[in-house]
């Protein structure tokens, strides 16, 4: 006897992602989801983010990783609030945020007087791309140093990240990453995607990265929240 | 490696969906695209370790690989990207929309025996 099921692996994760995404819009709050493969330097580019913002639009961070407060500390000192996450409760320590998680840090951050939320995924290209956390928009980081052939190993990522940040560009002349082919890469999997080349370490296109976050910052306020009561 | 979280969801959501007193479960299908980057033989392997003890003990695990297939936004070609080029191969527009090969599904289960009436 053969029992038509047909229901979606993820139904359940979506579902709290939206929850999630109401309570940040009820709140005003504009979230991306960082997500890179480990050592790409998300924290960098956070910790230059959060001074280069000086204020203009205030700014808390949720913190995903396996294990460790690391990354926590590090921003601890730039004064923002930030929630850290460890995945290791779970069984070999989850490769991932879900949509659980950041809903129970949810009670950690004040959001209230906060534009914009970062959640620092944890170091991965593969299992983030598939798991809606309630964020407004996903944003890659790809480091030179990791070659420029990425785009065709993890298409999903490339394929749901709206902006993909370049990070380390000061390393290009050291490293066999031809900007070119990147590019092509890119285009070959997502033609439409936004790439800014930067580096967290010389503070190189940041401004850049700013800029596109105050866009969309401001493009998000102007709209009607979803949801919102 | 995702795949530990995606097999706790298929057992969740297979167990979740099996009507009161259904026999013995002999097989879960699933649909899984190709663009998920899951590995059937990952998830066959959690699926042997985490079923036991669940309504699915002792089921075999039958996944469907799902191509990805892609509309073209300009000139509405239908075609299958299977060398991860996401471009028309008709007239090179970039814009092109995914039809299939995000799947994650639980698309039925099949148990050991029929439905016995009377006899």
């Amino acid at each position: 006897m053969e029992v038509s099921i047909l229901r979606n692996v993820l139904d359940a994760n979506d579902l709290i992602a939206a929850e999630n995404r109401r309570v940040f819009d009820a709140r005003g709050c504009f979230v991306v989801n960082l997500m890179s493969a480990p050592g790409s330097g998300k924290t960098s580019i956070l910790e230059r983010t959060l001074r280069g913002l000086d204020g203009r639009l205030k700014a808390g961070v949720i913190e995903g990783d396996v294990l460790g407060t690391l990354d926590a500390d590090r921003l601890a000192p730039l004064g923002v609030p930030v929630v850290q996450i460890n995945t290791d409760p779970h069984f070999g320590g989850e490769c991932h945020l879900d949509a659980r998680m950041i809903r129970n840090a949810l009670p950690e951050l004040k959001l209230d007087g906060l534009d914009l939320v970062f959640i620092e995924n944890v170091g991965n290209l593969v299992c983030p791309a598939e798991f809606r956390v309630g964020e407004d928009r996903k944003v890659m980081v790809l480091s030179v140093a990791e070659g420029d052939d990425k785009a065709l190993k993890y298409p999903l990522m490339f394929r749901v990240s709206h902006l993909l940040l370049l990070n380390k560009v000061d390393l290009l002349s050291h490293v066999d990453f031809d900007p070119v082919r990147f590019r092509a890469n890119v285009a070959r999997v997502n033609p439409g995607l936004p790439v800014i080349e930067l580096s967290a370490r010389t503070g190189k296109g940041i401004d850049a990265w700013i800029g596109w976050l105050e866009t969309e910052v401001a493009a998000a306020k102007g709209r009607v929240p979803c949801g919102a009561i | 490696m995702h795949e530990l979280s995606i097999c706790l969801g298929i057992i969740e959501v297979a167990a979740g969906a099996l009507p009161a007193g259904m026999p013995r479960v002999s097989t879960v299908s699933v649909k899984i695209g190709r663009l998920t980057g899951v590995v059937a033989d990952s998830l066959r392997y959690y699926f042997g370790l985490f079923s036991p003890g669940t309504p699915l003990a002792g089921a075999t695990l039958v996944i469907e690989e799902v191509p990805i297939r892609g509309r073209c936004g300009d000139c509405a070609a239908d075609f299958t990207i299977d060398t991860l080029v996401f471009t028309c191969p008709v007239c090179g527009s970039g814009f092109v929309d995914l039809l299939s090969g995000r799947e994650l599904q639980v698309v039925s289960v099949d148990t050991a025996e029929e439905m016995v009436h009377g006899s």
